[in-house]
């Protein structure tokens, strides 16, 4: 496709953008509702709320300039004539449209949110916005009590971070379980226990009613001080421009196919503002494997397909949270599905398995680090899980008989291969130290790590060897006689 | 009679010294209390006078007869032979229908002298040599981050002075063991999917995944960056690039990289704060790091990390490479690379080309332009304006080129194929033509180390049968092709100070440096250009970027480096990752260590290691033949059973010949920047290869 269009430009529409380029030289490409400065890249945004990770660090990397990026907005598509038409009366022909509109915060209907004016109040910010992110930083200071409104995932790391910052942070849920998208209660709870263990004060199942002066009223309960709210009340995709244009539109966003196609076959949709019959979590890593596997599939030379991989791994240094697959496998009595669970309430560290056969469905797992890494792997490639299941959940080193024969003669020196009974012949031979020995049988020449189990043996065969210093001395001759 | 001198080890880039004694005939080493080692040597040290009286050293020159058998011929004959082949095929074909291929293991004069025959004498731009193998990709991210890639721009020495050091893909434990004693002291974070023996003595160790070694240096610099560990004032004042390197580590956030790599968040963390926390760390880099398709980006990867702590040029801190082979570093600095010429300068600079050219006294233009690198070189023997002779020096490509079997088809194909060599290797057994010659203990030369420190290697006992230099090779085969006797010289002294000569001005500038210097016990680093001005003679540059960097600006560049196209995922059929590399008892592909019977006792024959989980589903049990098959080929070896290694990945030596050839299974894909082959990945399958007995 010569001529590719792409509405939006945001970490999707982006990367797209950069990805086809690599890819495809002659391709065409120009990126509709660009921005004068940005896009930003979301993974650095919490960053920016707690160490002031300037802006301009945060900008994506800048593209290539044969990609053309034009500011105007999207006034409709139209898709008979196969072209994109502009506020500023242009309009785009494409062979290919890629929309990448993603999605809005979702902003709830709370008394003191917004001003009489209707825009937000200033104390309320999106994790969304690098500006809001860098405003709350220079909004806090060493007595700010911070509220987090939602326990999602977004909510879950914003929370983690301010408070790993040394800031004082609430964090206030309407469900009773968090992540409730990708935790079962169980693991939930450990999450919530790992947040209060990191000084955040949780508080689940209360309904905010009113934000004002230094405080968000609950209902039925006492109010929680609040000197800046961070809204992280999920996105709703923006599906507009699509619907408009008479695409297939759901509740989760534009509808697209295994290949991220719309009902358009001219036109595709990725990341926030799509739905693909897979995903069930998107994050800003399924955006991005979709941005490249749609770039592979728009080159001239189609070579691949989008094969998705469900996993949300929540950020921050502490959190290890992993969510591998769909959660619907992980309940009990699932059927041809093992399961396998691990629940360290003390150390705030759980594991929950399902297993089809050999292969890894689905896992969730909190507080786990080297499972974490283990399990995604195993995860992504279908390989099979090791038969030592706590060994592979701890990350204990999986040692295994190798067959050989046993130990007799322990080697010290690696490096020159030489063993405890050859040092001993070179000691009463007359090495009676160190660099004798080293001499004699080389050993503590190579790397020298040994040099300290050499130093001890020596002086062990020294202590032996000097019938003086012993008390058992005491009777030589009879010894002797006996030999 | 006995007779000792100073010299060095012939083994590794640590260039260990030693103390070399001749009793009648037989030689024997003693380590010397030189700063790199101190008194220590490893095995294959203590062992290599064994070398010197192998019963299969190769004595006088072979020619293969009709019947395709070997036979003993006078030199004359052997070098009339071969000079009269090459005049024919270089009048029929052209001069690049000639094809040279040098070693890292050749003295600074061979290498030299290597270079200027194939430029001068053969008039061919077909050289290149297996360095290209080794450490092309860091000499690449360094010239490119420093404006000058020596191994190490410092001694060896300060590194007993860390407090942290970072090891990417290097097991010194047991490639350079005496190198150990000056790590002792620092906290070790080793970066290798194996637990080598050098992981064993890590403070942290950090198992990726092989080949994603990239992501895992970027997601080290996203959290410098992220956690505020970012030198920034230096960052300013002496480097540039950091505004288009940050965006793409931006985007590589450390659970991002998790899923990537394999290695946990926590860890790559916990790296970064152990390296950044200290006051005195290294970034060293070894072949684990470099030798992939994009194995110049991993590096460069590294060197922005460093960049980013601000360590290179920092007295106390540092990035360096820890070059492998003898001469590893000095190989790549007087012109057997395809786009060098001495001084480890350019091919193609103009003014470069006109000062050699005036050394070697031609005009510029009788200069050829740059050839192609290694593996393209070999391949090209298959191709129909490609390569019909190729003289190889001092390497053994038959088991060191990846895509081993490809690589036999290609040299089978051509007209002739002479090797100079000690041993017969398996490159040296598919010859048409064999010229044996001297070795590290029979000859006199200089050696560059890993440190850029010229040294002297010493002659302490004659030769067997008609074993000649390659010098002297050189020179018989320079004369019969035209060439005025006295442009070649067989004396190393002489060539050495024509070396110096040439590199003056260059980069690796070595006019300063005569053996009498070197002699006297200096301790001389290039560069150490010789000034007629000053009454002091310089003395040699130890550390270098103190100052400045070698850019015109005097500035380090970051340079932008991302993860290419994810590679297709592991295909059904080949579900696991070889890896492949060295051993303690080994060195290069085993010619020389093979023979030595401690040695060969102790790693008798090639094996693939293999996680007991791996070995079970394989059906493969300890000390079972095993065979290892990629889309290249298959290598048949004992599966060697432990969990050393992680589940996904197998290990594989590269020392070994036969069915045990590592190399029957990577491919020939070369790393477009630096064209290092990719040796760190292939994709396998595993299958037992024989009944379980008992």
């Amino acid at each position: 496709m010569n001529r590719v269009v792409i509405i939006g430009h945001g970490p999707a529409g982006h990367r797209l953008a950069e990805r086809l380029r690599a890819r495809d030289g002659s391709a065409r490409i120009t990126v509709l509702g660009a921005r004068e400065a940005g896009p930003y890249n979301p993974a650095l945004f919490t960053r920016a709320m707690t160490a002031g990770l300037p802006l301009e660090w945060m900008a994506l990397p800048g593209h290539d300039e044969d990609v053309r990026l034009r500011p105007a907005r999207v006034t409709s598509i139209d898709r008979e004539n196969r072209l994109v038409r502009t506020a500023d009366g242009a309009h785009h022909p494409y062979d290919g449209l890629v929309l990448a509109t993603g999605g809005s915060g979702h902003v709830p209907d709370l008394a003191g949110l917004r001003r009489a004016d209707g825009a937000l109040d200033e104390r309320v910010r999106s994790p969304r916005s690098p500006h809001d992110c860098l405003g709350l930083r220079a909004a806090l200071g060493p007595d700010t009590a911070v509220t987090v409104l939602g326990g999602g995932l977004l909510g879950v790391e914003s929370a983690h971070a301010l408070a790993a910052a040394g800031h004082q942070v609430t964090l206030v849920h309407r469900g009773t379980r968090l992540m409730p998208r990708e935790l079962d209660s169980a693991a939930a709870e450990i999450v919530a226990a790992r947040l209060r263990a990191n000084g955040v004060t949780v508080r689940l199942g209360e309904i905010p009613v009113e934000l004002s002066s230094g405080k968000l009223s609950l209902r039925g309960t006492e109010p929680v001080r609040t000197d800046a709210l961070l809204l992280c009340t999920g996105t709703r995709p923006n599906t507009e421009l699509a619907a408009a244009a008479g695409l297939d539109v759901a509740a989760g966003g534009i509808v697209v196919d295994e290949s991220l196609r719309t009902s358009d076959p001219r036109v595709y949709a990725l990341g926030d503002c799509a739905r693909h019959p897979a995903v069930r979590r998107g994050t800003l890593d399924t955006t991005w494997n979709q941005a490249d596997a749609l770039a592979g599939i728009l080159a001239p030379a189609p070579d691949s397909g989008y094969h998705h991989v469900e996993v949300t791994r929540a950020r921050g240094s502490g959190l290890e949270v992993t969510c591998l697959g769909p959660p619907e496998l992980l309940p009990d009595g699932t059927p041809g599905i093992e399961h396998v669970t691990f629940n360290d309430r003390g150390r705030h560290r759980y594991a929950r398995l399902a297993l089809h056969g050999e292969r890894l469905a689905a896992a969730t797992l909190v507080g786990l680090e080297e499972a974490c890494a283990e399990l995604t792997r195993l995860h992504e490639t279908g390989a099979p899980v090791p038969s030592n299941r706590l060994g592979l959940l701890l990350g204990l080193e999986r040692r295994a008989e190798t067959g050989g024969p046993p130990v007799t003669d322990k080697v010290l020196c690696h490096c020159n291969n030489v063993s405890e009974s050859t040092l001993t012949a070179a000691f009463h031979a007359g090495a009676g130290d160190v660099p004798a020995l080293a001499a004699a049988t080389r050993a503590t020449t190579g790397c020298g790590s040994c040099t300290d189990s050499v130093r001890r043996l020596c002086e062990s065969l020294s202590a032996a060897a000097l019938p003086e210093n012993s008390h058992e001395r005491a009777f030589p001759a009879e010894e002797e006689d006996a030999a | 009679m006995e007779n000792r001198v100073a010299s060095h080890c012939p083994y590794c880039a640590l260039q260990c010294g030693t103390t070399l004694t001749d009793n009648t005939g037989t030689v024997s080493v003693e380590p010397s209390n030189f700063p790199v080692n101190r008194g220590g040597l490893c095995r294959k040290g203590w062992t290599a006078p064994e070398v010197l009286r192998d019963r299969e050293r190769l004595r006088e020159p072979l020619v293969r007869n009709a019947a395709g058998r070997p036979v003993p011929v006078g030199w004359n004959h052997a070098l009339d032979l071969v000079a009269g082949e090459l005049h024919r095929i270089t009048a029929e074909h052209g001069p690049d229908a000639v094809g040279v291929f040098g070693g890292g293991g050749l003295t600074n004069e061979k290498a030299y002298l290597l270079g200027k025959f194939a430029r001068v004498a053969l008039g061919t731009s077909r050289i290149d040599y297996n360095g290209r193998f080794c450490m092309a990709a860091a000499a690449t991210a360094g010239n490119a981050a420093f404006g000058v890639d020596r191994g190490l721009p410092f001694p060896v020495t300060d590194l007993a002075e860390a407090e942290v050091v970072l090891l990417a893909g290097a097991n010194p434990a047991e490639t350079m063991p005496p190198l150990m004693q000056h790590l002792r002291h620092a906290d070790l974070v080793v970066i290798d999917p194996r637990r080598s023996a050098t992981a064993e003595q890590a403070a942290l160790h950090l198992r990726p995944l092989p080949g994603t070694d990239l992501v895992l240096a970027l997601g080290l610099l996203h959290v410098v960056v992220t956690e505020g560990w970012c030198a920034t004032d230096y960052v300013a004042r002496r480097t540039t690039g950091f505004d288009r390197v940050w965006p793409l580590a931006g985007t590589w956030w450390p659970e991002r990289v998790e899923q990537v790599t394999g290695v946990p968040a926590a860890t790559q963390r916990a790296a970064v704060r152990m390296l950044a926390g200290a006051r005195r760390r290294y970034v060293l880099t070894g072949r684990g790091a470099e030798q992939h398709e994009d194995g110049a980006d991993v590096v460069s990867g590294f060197i922005n990390l460093a960049l980013a702590l601000g360590l290179p040029g920092t007295p106390g801190n540092g990035y360096g490479c820890l070059t492998g082979q003898g001469n590893g570093q000095g190989g790549r600095e007087h012109g057997q690379k395809a786009d060098q010429l001495p001084g480890y300068r350019s091919i193609t600079d103009p003014r470069a080309r006109a000062e050699v050219a005036e050394v070697w006294g031609i005009s510029p233009e009788e200069l050829p332009g740059p050839g192609i690198p290694a593996t393209r070189l070999l391949e090209s023997a298959a191709q129909p304006d490609g390569l019909r002779a190729l003289l190889v020096f001092g390497s053994n490509p038959v088991l060191s080129a990846p895509d081993a079997a490809s690589t036999r088809e290609s040299l089978s194909r051509l007209d002739l194929l002479v090797t100079a060599d000690f041993l017969p290797s398996e490159t040296v057994r598919t010859a048409d033509v064999v010229l044996p010659t001297t070795q590290w203990a029979e000859e006199e030369g200089t050696m560059t180390s890993l440190e850029g420190r010229v040294l002297r290697r010493r002659k302490v006992t004659t030769p067997p049968g008609e074993a000649r230099s390659d010098l002297e090779v050189l020179h018989g085969l320079a004369t019969r092709l035209g060439q005025p006797p006295e442009r070649f010289p067989e004396h190393a002294p002489t060539v050495f100070a024509e070396l110096a000569r040439a590199s003056a001005g260059g980069t690796a500038d070595y006019s300063g440096i005569d053996y009498d210097r070197l002699d006297a016990g200096e301790a001389l680093h290039w560069p150490c250009p010789a000034d007629a001005e000053s009454a002091t003679r310089h003395p040699g540059t130890p550390r270098l970027f103190l100052d400045a960097f070698a850019h015109p600006d005097g500035r380090a560049r970051f340079v932008p480096v991302d993860r290419k196209e994810p590679a297709t995922a592991p295909q059904e059929e080949f579900p696991l990752v070889a890896t492949t590399g060295r051993i303690m008892e080994q060195y290069q592909t085993g010619v020389q260590t093979r023979r030595v019977s401690e040695l060969a006792e102790a790693s008798p024959e090639s094996f693939v290691r293999l996680h007991p989980e791996t070995a079970q589903r394989a059906g493969v049990a300890e000390g079972q033949h095993t065979r290892v098959r990629s889309e290249r080929g298959t290598a048949v070896v004992r599966a060697v059973v432990d969990s050393s290694i992680r589940p996904d990945t197998v290990f594989l030596p590269i020392h070994y010949g036969e069915q045990g050839c590592a190399n029957l299974l990577t491919s020939a894909v070369v790393d477009p920047r630096s064209g290092i082959p990719e040796f760190k990945v292939a994709s396998v399958a595993l299958s037992p290869a024989e009944e379980v007995e008992g």
